[in-house]
């Protein structure tokens, strides 16, 4: 297994502490995809850097991360650079930040590179090799970032996270800064490399439908906690949890004419991450809530086929449940 | 037909060449119309030139040619014309964090635009009202609360209802839930929905998203390299896409239902300052490789302009969109409903 | 459609004058500012009360000379035998009205320039800009002196010099900062609103430049401040005024340094120390009270 998550948990140190995740599992393995969804405040970001490490101090990371059989949670800061270097790598969203303005692009790989393998040869073919992978051409090389599209540069990006060949990618939000056709580009190009590589990918997006076309599978994620988790097409066409069906109608599909001039959103605000509260976190804004689901004890059941739901509806017999009566679609 | 709320022909809009590049031609004759009570998507990539439409459409870009009509009266810049205009016409930008003045509570917010433009009388209720009527209620709650206090959907809100303070009577709203999360969107478009059920306002929504469209709009228009390539009813242009760029953007609009297939056209985002000639689409255009390899005679792509004309009830900016009709229903087109058909 | 009353994720009171004014007691820094301002401030009024002018005559004065500190005379005395405490006292009071109004009247000039330039992008701005540019190189010590000179010594020709030399960079401060909040969203929106020029840079950019301009204010008191002190030692002041700046030139021109009467220097010199230091604390303390933000999180 490349990777196990098991009951991970997040709490930033504050006067009201703020548990920004809370108990996390999954699992991944090389050639998988998971997609991670929630809203801004959901803690999917937290959630992925946390499984390197990647959080300011005031965070206390608890549970396991086992990466290859290893546990990161308690690995020693040597061995965690050494994995962040070759074992896992990390696509962020702002592409025009995180590249230096005065390096050319080739310069900017080859640094990453070479920080690892200081001996590594025939380096430049290499990096010529990983631009052509990710459909740049290899003159680019030479180019600076300003020269570069944002497209480009979210390119450049990916193909710096494949220098060190890592066998796991996590990528946070990538193409939420690009445009529609670009975009496409980008998700088409990460799903060939991990389907051709048998790396592993998480990937981070707000938008459930981007998530459902690059992954296999789904988590997604409400109040730090997994509301739901399963396959990615079934997860979406019949969600088990209120919560994913909220956000897979937020984006229609074109053609359903249960969306026409019928945009479904989604009232109230997330809860404040700083309280414990019982019962299921989504209740307050539920369009099924319960009279149990404020009290009762929420956890990830079993909802199918490889599928799992915290919501209250899947213990009961009615196959159809919450979600399937939010989301009906006529015909 | 009684005259549309705002029409716009043959409009220009050229940017000065900067620093030995060419001048940029961001809107280059452009056509739409937008009758009352109508919402419209301009739907488009970015760079197509829809945002610098949007700010001559509010007059705060000086179109280099062609004319601007609303309500029948031509758009004039000069000062007293131009800001009677800019009361009628409102304008909603992407980000609501960065569009409100940081040190401006709400009620400030609100009152701004009814102080700028002397209606100091009912101030109050003026601002209570515009602020329910964007869904912030009890509006109270929220005349002192700084935008960094409210959540992205309330500032959004908040944006709306500065807009409804001057009683417009058409909104022009610049890509206004793509910074939002995913279940505030559905919000924000319902209320543009309800308010122009309940106050009768146009609206002019600008967008790359054609699920937007497809939720708000009862017409789209597609834009490319600052003209209009398609434009008709939603269901119309959506679900019968005619222009190869329409499609190739339906391709890329995700869909849960399919696995994720690779995008029609390649390319990155067109250049302003080099609009090809002949038909603004044909580098790119997927349709034209595949007639040329049919052997079809495609030189005209090169050599000469297309211009928008009917086909079947929209509009469409391609020769061969009707010889295409037979394809239409296969390969990357969405799954069109057979209800509509 | 329900709306979205629901209970934000944060309640927090609107900070009104009251809870401005607490989150700044709860300041160290700005408690140790605001003190020492007010006790400057107080001793600056009163002293008329407790300085006689027969104390600052040296005529009518009748202290040992330059007598090192005793129980009469807490700070010594100086050349003439005047008593240093009552020199102190009595110089607070140039010094901080010299400092203050050149002060407002350099952050005047700087800030409508500076948002004028920073507004009108087009000629008006690069000429304003251009002048502006002429007087920050133009060097500021000699400039001050020639103007002293030509409108002869007294207070306002130091006051005059101090503002001319120092509302160059105050400007161009400004003029950045206007830049900065114009290219924001905001500023369109409120353009779109029906904003004439005026009200975007008075209604809009205004408020946003405000902390800077507290800032640029606490920094330029402390500097015209020195610049007071400086023209004053070099003789370009009232010459039958006291002030800490032309009791450090009497300590001066008297070789008192040689002499090793340390307590002529130190206490002026620690004055002008001490006010910089009060008005710096309190305007970065005023600075973040200001901002709504940071009010709020406190």
């Amino acid at each position: 297994m490349l990777l196990e998550v098991n009951d991970l948990s997040v709490t930033y140190a504050a006067a009201r502490p703020v548990h920004a995740v809370r108990g996390v599992s999954f699992t991944l393995d090389g050639g998988q995809t998971l997609g991670v969804a929630g809203e801004s405040g959901s803690g999917k970001t937290t959630m992925a850097l946390a499984l390197l490490r990647l959080l300011p101090s005031a965070a206390r990371i608890e549970g396991s991360v086992r990466f290859q059989g290893e546990e990161l949670t308690t690995a020693k800061w040597g061995r965690m650079r050494a994995v962040r270097w070759d074992g896992a790598s990390v696509v962020f969203q702002g592409a025009m930040g995180a590249l230096n303005p005065v390096r050319t692009v080739g310069w900017q790989i080859r640094e990453a590179i070479v920080q690892h393998d200081r001996g590594a040869k025939g380096i430049r073919g290499r990096i010529e090799e990983l631009l052509e992978s990710v459909g740049l051409p290899a003159r680019r090389y030479e180019a600076y970032p300003h020269e570069l599209s944002g497209g480009q540069r979210q390119r450049v990006m990916i193909a710096m996270a494949l220098a060190c060949r890592p066998d796991l990618i996590i990528a946070d939000e990538p193409t939420t800064a690009l445009d529609v056709i670009v975009q496409g580009q980008v998700l088409a190009l990460l799903g060939e490399l991990v389907r051709e590589s048998g790396i592993g990918m998480i990937m981070i997006s707000h938008d459930l439908s981007v998530l459902a076309e690059t992954c296999a599978s789904l988590a997604v994620m409400y109040a730090g906690e997994v509301v739901e988790h399963g396959p990615s097409r079934e997860l979406v066409r019949e969600p088990r949890h209120p919560y994913t069906a909220a956000l897979a109608a937020a984006f229609p599909k074109i053609g359903d004419p249960a969306s026409r001039l019928a945009p479904a959103g989604l009232g109230g605000d997330p809860p404040d991450a700083s309280l414990v509260l019982p019962g299921c976190p989504f209740a307050p804004r539920c369009p099924v809530v319960m009279d149990e689901c404020t009290s009762a004890e929420i956890e990830l059941w079993n909802a199918g086929l490889e599928r799992r739901s915290a919501c209250l509806r899947v213990l009961g017999d009615a196959p159809e449940t919450a979600a399937g009566t939010v989301t009906e679609r006529s015909g | 037909m009684s005259t549309p709320l705002l029409e716009v022909q043959d409009l220009r809009v050229t940017f000065p060449a900067r620093r030995r590049r060419p001048p940029a031609r961001a809107v280059d004759g452009l056509d739409l119309t937008v009758q009352r009570g109508e919402i419209v998507a301009l739907v488009g990539e970015s760079g197509c030139g829809k945002s610098t439409l949007a700010r001559v459409l509010v007059g705060l870009v000086k179109p280099t040619g062609g004319a601007v009509r609303y309500d029948g009266q031509p758009l004039s810049h000069r000062s007293a014309a131009l800001k009677a205009h800019r009361r009628a016409v409102q304008l909603i930008l992407q980000d609501p964090y960065s569009a409100l003045n940081p040190r401006q509570t709400v009620y400030d917010a609100v009152a701004e635009g009814p102080r700028l433009h002397h209606l100091r009388s009912d101030l109050r209720d003026r601002v209570s009202e515009s602020l329910s009527r964007a869904g912030l209620r009890p509006p109270e709650q929220f005349f002192g609360r700084y935008p960094f206090e409210l959540s992205g959907g309330q500032q959004q809100r908040v944006v709306i209802a500065s807009a409804l303070a001057l009683q417009p009577s058409m909104l022009v709203a610049d890509e206004p839930v793509a910074s939002l999360d995913a279940s505030v969107r559905g919000e924000i478009l319902a209320l543009i929905l309800r308010l122009r059920e309940e106050l009768g306002l146009s609206a002019l929504v600008i967008s790359h998203d054609l699920g937007l469209a497809w939720n708000i709009a009862d017409r789209v228009a597609v834009m490319y390299l600052g003209r209009i390539v398609e434009q008709g009813k939603v269901e119309d242009v959506l679900q019968h896409p005619r222009h190869p760029y329409t499609r190739a953007l339906l391709a890329v609009s995700p869909d849960a239902d399919r696995e994720a297939v690779p995008p029609l056209i390649a390319g990155e985002p067109p250049d302003p300052t080099a609009i090809p000639g002949g038909c603004r689409f044909h580098p790119r255009c997927p349709l034209r490789e595949e007639l040329a390899a049919r052997g079809v005679d495609v030189s005209s792509c090169q050599t000469s302009d297309v211009a928008l004309a009917p086909v079947d009830g929209v509009e469409v900016a391609c020769r061969f969109a009707d010889a295409r009709a037979v394809q239409t229903a296969s390969s990357a087109t969405p799954p069109a409903q057979t209800s509509s058909g | 459609m329900s709306a979205t009353s629901a209970p934000l994720a944060h309640v927090t009171s609107v900070p009104g004058r009251s809870s401005r004014l607490r989150a700044l007691v709860r300041m160290p820094g700005a408690v140790a500012g605001i003190a020492i301002l007010v006790i400057v401030a107080a001793v600056a009024i009163g002293a008329p009360l407790f300085v006689h002018s027969y104390d600052l005559d040296v005529t009518k004065v009748n202290g040992p000379l330059l007598h090192a500190p005793t129980g009469a005379y807490p700070l010594g005395t100086d050349q003439s035998g005047r008593s240093e405490l009552l020199l102190l006292a009595w110089g607070s009071r140039p010094s901080l009205l010299i400092g203050i109004i050149a002060t407002a009247l350099t952050m005047v000039l700087g800030t409508v320039i500076g948002l004028l330039a920073g507004h009108y992008q087009g000629i008006v701005g690069r000429l304003l800009m251009t002048v502006t540019d002429w007087f920050i190189v133009l060097p500021s010590l000699p400039l001050a002196i020639a103007l002293s000179a030509v409108m002869g010594e007294g207070d306002t020709s130091i006051t005059i010099a101090i503002a001319v030399t120092s509302w160059a960079s105050t400007a161009r401060l400004l003029r950045a900062q206007t830049l900065a909040v114009e290219a924001r969203p905001f500023i369109e929106r409120a353009k779109a609103l029906g904003a004439s020029n005026t009200q975007i840079m008075v209604r809009q950019v205004l408020p946003n430049v405000v902390p800077l301009i507290l800032v640029s204010a606490t920094l330029t008191v402390a500097g015209a401040i020195l610049d007071q002190a400086t023209l004053t030692f070099l003789g370009l002041g009232n010459p039958t005024e006291v002030s800490w700046g032309s009791m450090l030139n009497t300590a001066f021109a008297n070789g008192d340094i040689t002499a090793g009467a340390w307590w002529t220097l130190v206490p002026p010199g620690l004055a002008i120390l001490v006010v910089v230091l009060g008005f710096s604390l309190t305007g970065r303390a005023v600075e973040r009270v200001l901002n709504p933000r940071l009010a709020v999180e406190r």
